[in-house]
């Protein structure tokens, strides 16, 4: 009988052993001055501000249907503008208070009062508190993509009141929320040490802890995942796609590309404010050529200004390669031989070819290339704003994924500030302006078709490709990488082997 | 029967026969063992050089397979496999297809070796040696081409290092064969350097035997056979030196023996004559005439008697009465024997030196007969400087500023009958070398005409 007991006894002490050890490591470029949710956070440290906050909406990985989180229920008053929620009962934040509206007020004017606030905060008039668990948001007008920017990581992430009136500006160091890990480690320059928090309300998993451990630089970062030093890292280099696969323990997570890389025109300088002229010079190129020499595999050929997975993608394409056609309108045109400038940021184009590329492509019809490359993207939009550049290249990302509001309105609406292109039409603004006070999904996609068509007819830019976003992991300590379309790893739902 | 002919060369022979062997051998053994690492050098080179062009290969062709830009890839193909050491290039789809490949029969087909089995189903690399194929060592890889997870294909490269090893052969031989000739020159060199010298120091050994001990060879040579050839020149005077001693002991001996012999039956009469000539002096009266002549035989006799006497005791075999001996007081009595005349005596006294084992009439004699020659020497003018020091022997330098002696004499003065004085008979210093020689010691002579002369003796302490 006592011989049962001790083995029972080393059974348990075994199982708590290896359930203790269950950790992972991510490796991290960036080392995090603060997690404060207020500041514009970098992928790896919203990756981790995501495991310690939570949202009140998710996005399914569908990129369309919105998922309750901390928010059981919400709807949608008759005139657009207002959003009552209820809140999830018996939720408890990492310092053992519990979630409740006040919690919501409290981060709202947390956030509302930065300077570099989310554009959400302009949308909203103010925040009544109903009961504990009830509240409303009340918009100045129909703001029809507001719940997807609430499932964003980058715009509302909740955090505790009591956190907030005790850290104050420190907050940042010392982050409180409700979601399934809480800061236990903090080592500067080193690593960042979250572990399960027993209480969160969710899916708990059987992972204990997760190492967020710093690298240097990429190439590091890929050795150390070479040799188990890290279990997942974030966008491996498109040279060494293919030798982390060789090793035959690493696999590729793929989620939703949230970016376009265009070759931007400046569309009032002449000859650029010719359509047709964009036109010839958009069949000259051999984009695809083009984009899978230069990011073997590691990116989607573009055929619009939208990613895949947005839910109004649909199969219009911008004009494809035909260089016979791009001399003939260039010949009619007038321009037989003709020298313009193409301006880029040297950390897009490290590798010469693409340059050399455009370059040959452009020849071929007559169109001499003058590069001018800039250190710094900021160097770039400098030269951009200034004129000066004809022909440049650009690219942005979109904060808020399912809906192409961010992108269409970002890069094409006339009064936008990311409108590098200077590209100015009064019917895209005008169905821009429609479709943010449409919340009927239908209607709305019907004028983001009606806006890509426009755009692409007019070729305001050349769309090279979206970049496949991905985190290379070890698939010998992973069975399973689960993340949501954010790229945010869902730790507390992962299968360990 | 190999050694035997070895063992039967002369030396040179046999220092470049063992040299040259043990040199060959020792070349023969690192070519070897070069070979064979650098072979298994070149086996890890070839692998790795195999898998990092299959490597470049899969590489290189992602992009090309995604724009299905087979023309692209082809060329790469092709400019690839210009290298002697690529056997073939194949770049396969997911089915085993051939989408390229330097064997232009090949695109299209469905590809199938050894191989294939093992490439289809794994996204490692594979690296196979296969054991021969025209007798050649070849190295078959294949090496997966992904896109991000999806395997579009699998690239695959058959390596051969054949002409390479040919090459490496081809050189350990002939810098073996250039590092034999090498020694062998050296080892003749070597062997002809060392075995000279031996052959020259034979040679003088061969005169010595024949008898010639003037003959000498002269090596500036610092090392053991230059010291060897020292030796055997030093050594060769001194068995020179020896032999003439031993010619003139043995000529003292025989004329010893003769003497004693002679003087022996001369004796009786000599007594005879000599109490005859006594009693014939005694009775004659002082005015006869005869009693003179009779006083002329007496005198005759009686040195005939001492000569007698004194050659006896040469021949007679020595047996020394051993007792301590003071020797400078020894010294100092037998300086007051002598009538010096006009003589200066410098004494310079190791006064540490104080007593040895000694027969006291022997050295008496021994000092007697120095002084009394030192004596005569310098004739009345000038220095006899006597000079003791003690060590491991007793040693006693007697000098004189005398005449000094004719270097073509000083060899035979210890000669009995040698005598360099018209009254002598020649036996002082034959009796000398005798006494010290029973002392078991050593007496040396250095003398300049016109300077002087110096006798050092060694007498050992105890006896």
């Amino acid at each position: 009988m006592n011989n049962l007991k001790l083995i029972c006894l080393f059974f348990l002490l075994l199982f708590n052993y290896c359930s203790k050890s269950s950790k992972v490591s991510y490796g991290i470029e960036i080392f995090p001055t603060n997690l404060d949710p207020s500041f514009g956070l970098s992928f790896d440290e919203s990756q981790i501000s995501s495991q310690i906050y939570e949202n009140l909406i998710s996005l399914d990985n569908d990129c369309a249907t919105l998922n309750p989180r901390l928010a059981v229920s919400w709807n949608v008053s008759k005139d657009k503008c207002t959003y009552t929620f209820v809140l999830r009962n018996n939720v408890f934040f990492h310092d053992g208070t519990k979630l409740s509206s006040y919690s919501i007020q409290s981060t709202y004017e947390w956030l509302c009062n930065k300077q570099n606030r989310s554009e959400i905060f302009d949308k909203i008039k103010n925040i009544n508190i109903i009961d504990s668990l009830s509240f409303e948001f009340v918009l100045y007008e129909p703001f029809s993509i507001f719940l997807y920017v609430l499932a964003s990581p980058e715009s509302f992430q909740v955090m505790s009141e009591h956190a907030i009136a005790k850290y104050d500006t420190l907050i940042g160091q010392h982050p409180v929320g409700t979601g399934p890990f809480y800061l236990n480690k903090w080592v500067d320059g080193e690593k960042i040490i979250l572990n399960k928090f027993k209480k969160y309300w969710g899916e708990q998993g059987n992972l204990n802890e997760i190492v967020f451990k710093y690298y240097k630089n990429i190439f590091q970062g890929e050795d150390y995942l070479e040799k188990n030093t890290i279990d997942i890292l974030y966008s491996a280099t498109s040279y060494s796609i293919d030798r982390l696969k060789w090793t035959g323990f690493i696999d590729y997570h793929i989620f939703v590309p949230d970016d376009i890389q265009f070759i931007g025109f400046n569309n009032e300088a002449y000859p650029f404010n010719d359509k047709y002229f964009r036109k010839a010079i958009l069949k000259a190129i051999n984009i695809p050529r083009f984009v899978h020499s230069s990011t073997r595999g590691k990116a989607i050929v573009a055929k619009g200004p939208l990613p895949p997975n947005y839910y109004d993608y649909n199969d219009t394409v911008q004009d494809s390669y035909n260089i016979d056609e791009a001399k003939s309108i260039l010949n009619e045109l007038g321009f037989a031989s003709l020298d313009i400038t193409f301006d880029f940021p040297k950390i897009a184009f490290k590798r010469i070819t693409k340059i050399e590329f455009l370059k040959h492509e452009l020849n071929k019809v007559g169109i001499h290339l003058k590069v001018r490359a800039h250190d710094t993207w900021e160097e770039l939009d400098k030269a951009i704003a200034s004129d000066s550049a004809q022909m440049f290249y650009n690219g942005g990302r979109s904060d808020i994924i399912g809906d192409p509001f961010n992108f269409l309105w970002g890069f094409f609406y006339s009064k936008s500030e990311f409108n590098t292109l200077k590209y100015k039409e009064s019917k895209i603004d005008q169905w821009i302006d429609e479709a943010i006070q449409e919340n009927n999904p239908q209607k709305r996609q019907s004028l983001y078709r009606k806006i890509v068509s426009k755009i692409l007819d007019d070729t305001p830019a050349i769309f090279l490709f979206h970049i496949i976003p991905s985190l290379a992991y070890n698939t010998k300590k992973i069975r399973i990488l689960i993340t949501n379309p954010y790229g945010t790893v869902q730790f507390n739902k992962i299968e360990l082997n | 029967m190999v050694f035997r002919k070895i063992f039967s060369l002369k030396l040179k022979g046999k220092f470049f026969s063992s040299f040259s062997g043990l040199v060959i051998v020792m070349v023969s053994i690192v070519s070897i063992t070069v070979f064979f690492f650098q072979r298994h050098m070149l086996e890890r080179q070839a692998e790795e050089k195999a898998l990092s062009l299959t490597r470049s290969l899969a590489y290189i062709s992602l992009s090309s397979i995604l724009l299905n830009d087979y023309i692209t890839l082809q060329i790469l193909i092709d400019s690839m496999s210009d290298a002697d050491d690529v056997l073939s290039i194949v770049i396969l789809d997911t089915n085993g297809l051939v989408l390229a490949s330097n064997f232009i029969e090949m695109r299209g087909t469905q590809f199938k070796d050894s191989l294939s089995p093992n490439i289809y189903n794994t996204d490692k690399l594979v690296l196979h040696k296969l054991e021969s194929e025209n007798n050649k060592d070849v190295w078959d890889t294949a090496v997966p081409i992904f896109n991000m997870n999806d395997k579009i294909g699998t690239a695959k490269i058959k390596y051969s290092v054949d002409n390479t090893y040919a090459g490496l052969l081809e050189t350990v031989i002939t810098i073996g064969a250039i590092a034999i000739f090498i020694s062998l020159i050296v080892s003749y060199q070597l062997a002809h350097s060392i075995s000279k010298p031996i052959k020259e120091v034979v040679n003088l050994a061969d005169e010595y035997g024949r008898g010639n001990l003037d003959a000498s060879i002269k090596l500036n040579r610092s090392d053991e056979i230059g010291h060897l050839v020292d030796t055997l020149n030093m050594l060769s005077q001194k068995l020179k030196t020896l032999i003439e001693e031993k010619i003139a002991n043995e000529n003292l001996i025989m004329i010893g023996e003769f003497g004693a012999y002679v003087i022996h039956d001369l004796k009786n009469p000599l007594s005879g004559i000599h109490l005859l000539a006594d009693g014939l002096y005694r009775k004659l009266p002082d005015e006869n005439p005869m009693k003179k002549y009779a006083y002329e035989i007496l005198l005759a006799s009686q040195k005939l008697e001492e000569f007698t006497k004194r050659t006896l005791d040469i021949s007679r075999p020595t047996k020394l009465k051993l007792e301590k001996i003071n020797l400078h007081k020894l010294i100092d009595e037998t300086i007051e024997n002598i009538k010096f005349d006009l003589v200066k005596i410098e004494k310079k006294y190791d006064r540490s030196l104080y007593e040895i084992n000694g027969d006291r009439q022997f050295l008496v004699m021994i000092f007697n007969n120095l002084l009394n020659n030192a004596n005569e020497a310098i004739n009345g003018q000038g220095t006899i400087r006597i000079e003791t020091k003690n060590g491991e022997y007793a040693e006693i330098k007697i000098s004189d500023t005398g005449t000094g002696i004719e270097p073509e004499r000083i060899s035979s003065i210890f000669r009995p009958f040698f005598s360099m004085k018209n009254t002598g008979h020649g036996l002082g210093l034959a009796m000398v070398k005798k006494g010290i020689i029973a002392h078991q010691g050593t007496i040396e002579v250095s003398s300049e005409l016109g300077v002087g002369s110096t006798f050092t003796i060694k007498l050992p302490l105890m006896l």
